[in-house]
């Protein structure tokens, strides 16, 4: 009983933060039909500009809180910065011929890598808890297995920017522009929608998700570069299982490999070791089950 | 000066040249049709015209050249290309498509009372609202193609082959409702069509395009009467 909590609630919080930074990598590959392989390094970044305005520019004299929405603007303005400089400037290209984006999106990786690794010490920063209590409840211990605030508001946070998203795609005209984009853009150019705002505007969105999912995990797991690569990686198997372009897909994916690592936790004695193979393996069984993920659909060439 | 004047126009695909020059207009209000076999490039030239391939020429719209403009740009101002093969957004419902069409205009009451009315046009897309695009029978998909068109209060309505699958009869209302919409509204049509004798009876003037080619050119008239066009485009 207390090891089934214990993965729940592994799965719930860790994959989360997943299914955050799968769902960026969706939002970006629904315009855009590539993978921002610099997606990852926005965990990191976002973890960061947290710590650089509570410790730095506000010394350490305010809440987390303050520092969450300034740093998550931050976080998606590095985002749009990853389009204007490694996607916007290869023009009009055919993302399955031409894999120049491959270069520039590892490229933008590397320079944000190295560098996030001059400014942070090597064994990584700390950052409070940005909630010490939740409406007075100050986290409980279920059957030997801690629960948090931090680790409710990051479950709701999930839900809500996901429902939030999902309203705002269906039911606002700059949603049905930015869906008309993900399906066709040269039909959603005739209907007088710019492709390139729809694009940038994902970019923007996923900078500004992926930080934040950086910005809640922090207080866990600290502002280290590892962090960001596992995320980078386990968000994108989390995008790629749930069906690349899907919304629920990528929650769908985020949970599934959270809950994957979760089970390897409590199984194995050496979890970390353990944890991304089985995740690998899981994710070969069900591509090739279904190629296009669990909750992918083919993609219908048009004639 | 007309609405589209196109002078001199070449595009190519790569370095195969598809069109070799074309000059043609259309004035405002007027329905020009352009007819050829396949292959000749009329889908290119209207490709060419809405910005969806590069050009060199001359290429204006209401006086202000729009060559090398991006397609939504183009549209912005007034100029709405049916694409061959539809180009509806088959994964949103028609509701959603038909609001998308809408998309460069600001006035909610105008944007609701057209809405409305293409409905009431259009039967069919009317009872399908809620229904995904994608899942519509290739005529009813047709039928909302020209609608989501209709709802940008076009200037210039660029058709390419808006009968392609379409049964005789629905053919048939379609251009009956393509000129009540010409007569009313005063939007003028460059249209590609396979249906010459349907085309030729909706247009005032009517180019024929062969090899990106201009070959012939006149009133519909004309062109109805002339030999080798009714041989080879009517068919008697
Ligand atoms: N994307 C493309 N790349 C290369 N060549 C193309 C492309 N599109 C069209 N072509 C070529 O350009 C020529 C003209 O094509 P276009 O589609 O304009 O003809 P069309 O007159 O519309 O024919 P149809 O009546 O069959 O629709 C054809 O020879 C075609 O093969
Ligand atoms: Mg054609």
């Amino acid at each position: 009983m207390g090891e089934l909590v214990q993965v729940l609630v592994y799965a719930a919080t860790i994959g989360s933060a997943y299914a955050l930074v799968a769902f960026s990598y969706s939002l970006v590959f629904s315009t855009t039909r590539i993978i921002n392989f610099a997606q990852g390094t926005l965990v990191v970044v976002g973890g960061y500009l947290a710590w650089w305005l509570w410790s730095g520019v506000f010394d350490r004299g305010t809440s987390m809180l303050l520092v969450v929405i300034p740093a998550v603007v931050l976080a998606a303005i590095v985002g749009l910065v990853f389009d204007l400089v490694a996607i916007e400037p290869l023009g009009d290209f055919d993302p399955t011929s031409n894999i120049a984006w491959l270069v520039t999106t590892f490229g933008a990786a590397i320079v944000v890598q190295e560098v996030v690794a001059q400014l942070i010490s090597d064994t990584g920063e700390s950052i409070p808890d940005l909630f010490h209590s939740l409406f007075g409840w100050q986290g409980s211990v279920v059957q030997h297995v801690a629960i948090g605030p931090s680790d409710v508001v990051l479950v709701v946070a999930t839900g809500a920017i996901v429902g939030v998203a999902a309203f705002l795609q269906a039911r606002t005209k700059v949603g049905r522009a930015f869906r008309a984009v993900a399906q066709d853009r040269q039909a959603a150019a005739l209907m007088g929608i710019n492709p390139k705002v729809m694009v940038r505007l994902s970019f923007l969105i996923a900078g500004a998700i992926t930080g934040l999912a950086g910005i809640l995990i922090a207080p866990n797991y600290g502002v280290r570069f590892a962090i960001g690569l596992n995320l980078g990686l386990a968000g994108f198997v989390a995008a790629v299982l749930g069906g690349l372009g899907s919304t629920s897909g990528a929650i769908v994916g985020g949970y599934a490999v959270g809950l994957v690592e979760g089970f390897v936790g409590v199984m194995s004695s050496r979890a970390d070791t353990y944890r991304p193979i089985a995740v690998f393996v899981v994710f070969v069984l069900v591509l090739t089950l279904r190629p296009t993920g669990l909750l992918g659909r083919p993609v219908v060439e048009k004639v | 000066m007309s609405l589209l004047e196109v002078v001199d126009l070449s595009a190519a695909y790569g370095p195969i040249q598809v069109l070799h020059g074309i000059s043609l207009t259309v004035d405002a209000g007027e329905v020009v049709v352009v007819l050829g076999a396949n292959g000749a490039g009329k889908t290119t030239a209207l490709r060419a015209i809405s910005g969806l391939v590069a050009a060199k020429g001359e290429l204006r719209f209401d006086g202000v050249s729009i060559l090398g403009r991006h397609p939504e740009s183009i549209a912005h101002r007034g100029v709405s290309h049916v694409p061959q093969g539809r180009g509806t957004l088959a994964g949103l419902t028609v509701d959603e498509n038909m609001r998308l069409g809408a998309y460069s205009r600001r006035d909610r009451e105008g944007i609701a009372a057209d809405l409305a009315e293409w409905y009431d046009t259009f039967p069919p897309l009317a009872k399908r609202r809620s229904q995904t695009a994608g899942t519509m029978s290739g005529g009813e998909q047709q039928m909302l193609a020209v609608a989501r068109s209709l709802m940008s209060r076009p200037r210039l309505l660029l058709l390419d082959e808006p009968s392609l699958g379409l049964a005789p009869l629905v053919t048939k209302q379609l251009f009956e409702t393509l000129a009540t919409v010409n007569r009313e509204r005063g939007i003028a049509m460059l249209l590609v069509e396979q249906n010459a004798a349907l085309a030729l009876e909706l247009a005032a003037r009517g180019y024929v395009l062969e090899a990106g080619e201009i070959v012939a050119s006149g009133t519909a008239e004309n062109l109805s009467r002339d030999g080798e066009i009714r041989k080879a485009y009517l068919g008697r």
